[in-house]
């Protein structure tokens, strides 16, 4: 029997859902985008398309080259969805596809979206990816599909969850036992599979979180925070 | 003439409707699948008069999002030591001895877009009944709500239970 | 749309196959139950099971999530001490190999002549008795090559082809056969070490490639994470020394561009800075031996010849010995030239120099699990692979087996390691794909994927663990499990060789190896109990391993420049040839996720590109993009140039993995496979391949190219000013 009703309204107040990203140790190596493309069903683009760029990449390696030879560098970011507490595609979307959920994450609908894509537009990450084809998988990689998530048919846009469906498993069974979601019960599929440890998920309403406590870190920056997008990623930076 | 041309373009975007509209009806409520079950199972009878626990067949119901559709094994455990046997029980006896699957048709359907469970629902202390209404004196078992957004929400808020998008979209 | 994710949940596998019908809209409305209800499965819940990933060398331990019978993904085992719950992209991919399209079926027997592709299906039975009938034909002159398997199955194949008098050879071109060559020369141990990169507070890497596909990529990576923010007021620094700046190199906090095959000389020039100015920590013993070796060289020189300065040296030195906990590995580029042995050897002494041996943050060799002696399979060179030529030559009429191994595309054209195929009187291939070297089979028996099969993996190098390998999904095709077949052939013989061999399938021999091993490690449990507990872990490791005390310290015995194949006025250009983030050695090819994985570097996807450092390319009159040609005096082959920064204007970088003539659609034909580029140069201590000895020059082909960079503005490599961030 559960103890509370609202899954989003636990004792002790709501979620915050973040996450913290080490810039210090995250070394490209892309663990984290299959491990997303595994969780979520990302369709498979092929040459073709994405040559149009239309390859969707929920969470993608950013580089950034500096310098000439012998002094080049080379810098890795990673980049999803910063889930943003002030989200400049939420405003925009004319029939709500894209909002804001109480536990702080950016949600879209898709049985909502009609596929305007002002909300890719208006986006500052480019973040947010449409479905241009229906997506198709040869047979029998079909299998492999999880079938928590929904397959994003085409004309609508798509973007990282963080792993929603790996939060409402966590928060159902913390509801069953009438507790709060523990610190590192629920972890994406990025921070899941993240050799380095360069990925930390959690609740930033909880202080004693250790995305809280890492975020405070004097390294940490958000990523274009600038425009007052408020995100929900703090970045630590690289040491160099 | 062209007063005439008009009307009869109304009465075919009426008559277009109608029939488009007729058969989303019959989709939504999917009605069409009522005899076309392999064997006619009766939940009255099973349910109703021998008073079997919805969870012994539907044994997912409490513990996983899908209530399950019982394994022919099921059926067996009871009517593997039935003497008499009718028509229809044949049936499940030939499926069985061909080590075969029943493919029952489905009734109760939800778009592919929402994640409903049948888990928190029941551990919420919501029955079966509450929902499917009353199977128990049903011979076939029709959809006893729309199961469309609106019945669901309303539930929900009267309820206190989430009413967030992201709580069943995603 | 084909599938529907309710579907998933309500249409519930059939049969005791387990199989499912591939959902299309009509088959869907059906709901088909389980026909007997297995007590473990509940629909709509997930299972997990603990196995071994065998998509590269390292053994991770994984746990795979199945629902409904199938698998959907494959997580890192929490538990296991090699990844400890992380896992690559290669292992996370695994999946599109189990329900990879163009996954062999059933067995085939070859129409036509030898290579001409065509196949018709045949009976196990028919196949069975075919390759049994050509064993006998040819006593002794059964080949059998196959990719590294250490466990049970190591026993079985030895012990099979022992008992025929063959030869059995256990190959993988990333098997770092002369980094096991140089540790046996300087430290007297056949064993590969443990880095404690954890705790190492100074990494000097000479062209190592740890973070991307050396020896165990997540281990190190798991520790490349603590090195740099594990502790909390240390943060370990890191060199990486090597002519190309590669994925590892991204990380440094130094990159030092190598002129390559002087790694060696380097490494010396710094061990000489650290005697004289008296930083090093060796024994009494050894100073007068040492002092000896490294007097015989010139600073001077050696700046000249690795172009590293003579300061940037000095200063090399005295980071690396004054560090608190140094560590100086060596690999990849630095390893792959005809000197790679002495270079390693040379960069192991300066962990001598330092005495970091079995230090925290040094090497340390840790004995491996005991209690599985006969199962190891010590992978061998390509020089001993290039020998079967001669014996197939002799031998004229052989049988080749070749089990999860794909030679002919590993192994560069120059090599003509083709003839052994074209002078095998009977070729057998169990590779569950239709590669290049099995397209050229006259037999396939095509094996269980790994995620179908049992089996065992004993870690012997990074932490000594026996992982433990279950199926996780009931077998989708008409395959076999190599294990039973070999098995099986064993009974058909008869005589010594099923006494040797007695087991009625490849599970039971499994069982009864575990069941001897952990009859000395869970005395107080029943084989049963233990044995289900083993599964459900994943396997067994115990304690740290015990240190393996060094018997040698040994010098190289000499440092001598590397030697290059092509005329430096005719072929201006170094070739480096690095394996790819996802595609690795070609492995990851069939993989639709790999295939559009981004280079991390580049961003390219779907093919094959050739980096050249843009200063190069402008002298040439190269535009990004063009189609350019690369020449060396065994091939050539042409794609599209990409800038790269990171590139010693005289070396030209392209990755390995493309280019496949077989391995299924999404592979075939996509890309150059610069192997054929590559002159037979073999390191003649250790016997391996040298793929850093091939010189090149570059042509212009004036047509403009078409390769797919997925980076958001199209650039690539694309610079950024200061102070201009994100997005351009």
């Amino acid at each position: 029997m559960v103890e509370y009703r609202d899954q989003n309204a636990p004792p002790g107040g709501p979620y915050r859902w973040g996450m913290v990203i080490d810039l210090d140790r995250c070394t490209g190596c892309e663990a984290c985008v299959v491990a997303c493309h595994a969780e979520n069903n990302i369709r498979i683009s092929g040459e073709e398309e994405a040559s149009k760029g239309r390859a969707v990449n929920w969470i993608r390696i950013e580089r950034y080259w500096e310098g000439e030879y012998p002094n080049a560098q080379v810098k890795f970011m990673p980049v999803l969805c910063q889930h943003c507490g002030s989200a400049p595609c939420e405003p925009v979307c004319p029939v709500y596809a894209s909002y804001h959920t109480p536990d702080g994450l950016n949600a879209q609908v898709y049985n909502r979206c009609v596929g305007v894509r002002y909300c890719g537009n208006n986006c500052p990450y480019t973040v947010r990816y449409f479905n241009w084809f229906e997506p198709h998988w040869d047979e029998p990689l079909n299998e492999q599909l999880n079938p928590d998530v929904t397959v994003r048919s085409v004309g609508v846009m798509e973007k990282c969850t963080f792993c929603v469906q790996r939060i409402r498993g966590a928060q159902q069974t913390a509801q069953k036992e009438g507790r709060r979601v523990k610190d590192g019960e629920v972890t994406p599929a990025c921070v899941q599979s993240c050799p380095t440890e360069a990925l930390v998920f959690g609740d930033r309403n909880d202080p004693n979180s250790r995305v809280s406590r890492l975020s405070k870190d004097d390294r940490g920056f958000g990523l274009l925070e600038e425009l007052g997008t408020e995100p929900s990623i703090t970045y630590l930076k690289r040491i160099k | 003439m062209r007063k005439w041309a008009g009307t009869l373009l109304a009465l075919w975007v009426i008559a277009v409707a109608l029939i488009v509209g007729f058969f989303y009806s019959q989709g939504s409520a999917d009605l069409r699948g009522q005899d076309r079950q392999p064997i006619a199972f009766s939940h009255q009878r099973h349910a109703g008069e021998l008073q079997i626990n919805c969870l012994f067949c539907h044994r997912g119901a409490d513990i996983s999002p899908a209530a399950s559709i019982p394994p022919v094994y099921v059926c067996m455990m009871c009517h593997r030591s039935l003497k008499a046997q009718t028509p229809e029980t044949q049936k499940l006896l030939t499926y069985w001895n061909n080590k075969e699957p029943i493919p029952w048709v489905r009734l109760q359907r939800l778009p592919e877009f929402v994640r409903f469970t049948h888990q928190m629902h029941l551990n919420a202390g919501f029955k079966c009944t509450d929902c499917h209404g009353q199977v128990a004196q049903m011979t076939s078992t029709p959809r006893a709500a729309t199961f469309e957004m609106g019945w669901c929400i309303r539930c929900h808020q009267r309820n206190g239970a989430s009413k967030d998008c992201f709580t069943c979209h995603y | 749309m084909d599938l529907k994710r309710r579907d998933f949940l309500k249409v519930l596998g059939a049969t005791a196959a387990g199989s499912l019908l591939p959902g299309c809209a009509g088959e869907t409305k059906k709901l088909i139950p389980y026909l007997l209800p297995d007590e473990e499965i509940v629909p709509g819940v997930a299972n997990w099971y603990a196995s071994v990933c065998r998509e590269c060398e390292a053994g991770c331990g994984i746990l795979v999530r199945v629902m409904e019978g199938r698998a959907r993904k494959v997580e890192g085992n929490p538990t296991h001490p090699v990844n400890r719950g992380k896992l690559c992209a290669r292992g996370q991919a695994s999946l599109q190999g189990l329900y990879n399209p163009d996954r062999l079926q059933g067995p085939l027997q070859r129409e036509g002549a030898r290579g001409e592709g065509r196949f018709k299906p045949i009976s196990w039975e028919d196949g069975m008795s075919r390759w049994v009938s050509e064993l006998e034909k040819h006593p002794g002159g059964a080949v059998l090559i196959s990719r590294p398997v250490p466990g049970t199955l190591a026993r079985l194949f030895s012990t099979f082809i022992k008992e025929i008098s063959g030869r059995l050879l256990f190959y993988h071109p990333s098997a770092e056969r002369a980094l096991a060559a140089a540790n046996h020369r300087s430290f007297g141990i056949d064993l590969l070490p443990e880095y404690d990169l954890a705790n190492t507070t100074y990494l000097l890497s000479f062209g190592a490639p740890f973070l991307s596909d050396w020896l165990s990529p997540v281990h190190y990576g798991f520790a490349y994470g603590r090195m740099r923010q594990g502790r909390p007021t240390v943060r370990g620094r890191f060199i990486q020394v090597e002519p190309r700046l590669s994925l590892t190199a991204a990380s440094a906090d130094r990159w030092v561009p190598i002129r390559p095959g002087t790694e060696g000389l380097l490494a010396v020039g710094i061990g000489q800075v650290i005697l004289q100015e008296g930083r090093a920590r060796l024994a009494k013993g050894d100073r007068g031996r040492f002092e000896k070796f490294y007097s015989a060289f010139s600073l001077d020189q050696i700046a000249a010849e690795t172009e590293v300065p003579r300061e940037g040296i000095i200063r090399l030195a005295r980071g690396f010995s004054e560090a608190a906990a140094p560590l100086a590995i060596g690999g990849g580029s630095a390893a792959a030239q005809t000197n790679g042995t002495n270079t390693l050897m040379a960069i192991n002494a300066l962990n001598l120099l330092v005495g970091n041996l079995g230090a925290p943050g040094g090497i340390r060799f840790l004995q491996p699990v005991e209690g599985f002696h006969s199962a190891q399979a010590h992978p061998v060179s390509e020089q001993a692979l290039l020998d079967l030529r001669g014996f197939f030559k002799k031998q004229k009429r052989s049988v080749l087996m070749l089990y999860q191994s794909n030679p002919l595309y590993a192994l560069p054209s120059s090599t003509r390691f083709r003839e052994v195929f074209e002078d095998a009187a009977f070729v057998v291939s169990f590779n569950s794909f239709m590669d290049e070297s099995t397209a050229l089979a006259d037999l396939i028996l095509p094996d269980h994927f790994f995620l179908e099969s049992w089996g065992d993996f004993l870690n012997e190098g990074i932490v000594p663990t026996a992982g433990l390998a279950q199926p996780v999904v009931i077998p989708r095709y008409d395959t076999r499990p190599v294990g039973d077949l070999f098995l099986s052939v064993a009974k058909r013989i008869g005589g010594r060789m099923e006494e040797r061999l007695p087991w009625i399938d490849f599970r039971t021999m499994l069982r009864e190896q575990w069941k001897t091993f952990l009859a000395r490690r869970e005395r107080d449990k029943s084989f049963e109990a233990a044995w289900v507990e083993r599964l459900q872990q994943g396997g067994w490791w115990g304690p740290e391993g015990r240190l393996v005390s060094v018997s040698r310290r040994a010098l190289p015995d000499a440092v001598e420049p590397a030697r290059f194949e092509g005329d430096p006025k005719e072929y201006p250009f170094y070739l480096s040839l690095f394996e790819s983030m996802g595609l690795h050695g070609g492995e990851g090819a069939n993989r639709p996720w790999l295939q559009e994985l981004p280079d991390p570097m580049t961003s390219v996807v779907w093919g094959s590109w050739v980096e050249i450092n843009p200063k190069t390319a402008r002298e040439y009159g190269i535009q990004e993009r063009e189609i350019v040609r690369v020449i060396s005096p065994y091939g050539e082959i042409e794609a599209s140039v990409i800038y790269f920064p990171g590139n010693r204007p005289d070396l030209i970088s392209i990755p390995l993995g493309q280019g496949h003539t077989a391995y299924g659609r999404y592979a075939k034909g996509r890309g150059v496979n610069p192997l054929t580029l590559l002159a037979p140069m073999i390191d003649p201590l250790s016997g391996t391949l040298a793929t850093g000895a091939t010189r090149v020059r570059i042509e212009r082909t004036g047509r403009r190219g078409r390769p797919v960079l997925v980076d958001q503005t199209g650039e690539g490599t694309r610079r950024h000013p200061e102070g201009k961030k994100g997005e351009t």
